[in-house]
């Protein structure tokens, strides 16, 4: 039975998106062109193990990369989100700090 | 006046969060990004090597030719697990110092980072330890390898990217 590679697309971006939640939003411009890429070799190496271009120990070891590849780039995203949450935080605490040292505050 | 209370209150909560996290923000580090472009390029071109060296064999096996198998025989020997160990300890080994470097000076998203660099290990080590079993690889298994590495690469090369677009000039 031949694999609807479309599917398989959609389906792992929607296990992606449960794992990302809102940090999707910020990384989906590089991710998602990530994602597709890592679907698309999938797709290759169906591909070439059907036309025994693999050996059953190539192929074992390519499904096996895959699956390390796939929990190591999500894991990136999801620094990449942490990263720019504390960017975030750090251009709030500027503005926080100019407002306190107008007032006269000293803080931290 | 005591109802402002509750307000400055909530206010030196929020700026104590966002004091926390903001101290967290991880600084770019360009050693770091350079030995990120430094070992994807040396796993580029190891493989690259091993997967020219797969389609000449695939390509000239079947001549009869004298010279071709002679020629065979060689990419054999230059393909072979034995002839690139090198090749994978040098690989190895810049990946623990890359892993080290990226992971130096620890904010909220280095567990992330470690789980990725640690994936990233592992992959190498999966075309090491099937390279040994098989001596020789095959081109389709090599040009899937490199393919897979490098969208690992680039998930990190995001990371610095980040991290380098949203840092204070140093």
């Amino acid at each position: 039975m031949s694999i609807d590679w479309q599917q398989v697309g959609t389906g792992v971006r929607d296990a992606v998106l449960k794992v990302l939640g809102g940090s999707w939003q910020t990384v989906s411009s590089a991710a998602g062109p990530q994602l597709e890429a890592m679907v698309s070799v999938g797709a290759s190496i169906e591909q070439s193990y059907s036309a025994n271009r693999l050996t059953e120990l190539e192929y074992k070891s390519l499904r096996s990369m895959e699956k390390n590849a796939l929990e190591g780039i999500l894991s990136s995203y999801e620094a990449v989100g942490i990263v720019v949450g504390e960017q975030a935080a750090d251009a709030a605490w500027s503005v926080i700090s100019q407002a306190l040292l107008k007032a006269g505050v000293a803080f931290a | 006046m005591f109802n402002k209370l509750p307000l400055i209150s909530l206010f030196v909560a929020f700026a104590a969060t966002v004091t926390i996290l903001a101290s967290c923000a991880p600084t770019y580090d360009s050693i770091a990004d350079q030995m990120l472009v430094d070992t994807q390029k040396q796993a580029d071109d190891g493989l690259l090597k091993l997967e020219s060296l797969a389609v000449m064999i695939d390509t000239l096996g079947k001549s009869p030719n004298a010279s071709d198998q002679k020629a065979v025989a060689d990419a054999r020997r230059q393909a072979s697990y034995g002839s690139n160990m090198d090749f994978y300890n040098n690989l190895q080994s810049s990946l623990t110092t890359l892993d080290t470097r990226m992971t130096a000076t620890p904010d909220l998203s280095t567990p992330k980072l470690n789980n990725a660099l640690s994936n990233l290990e592992k992959n190498v080590n999966e075309v090491r330890t099937t390279h040994a079993a098989e001596n020789t690889l095959g081109a389709d298994y090599v040009k899937a390898s490199k393919q897979i590495l490098d969208q690992q690469f680039k998930a990190l090369t995001v990371y610095e990217l980040t991290i380098k677009s949203g840092s204070k000039p140093q």
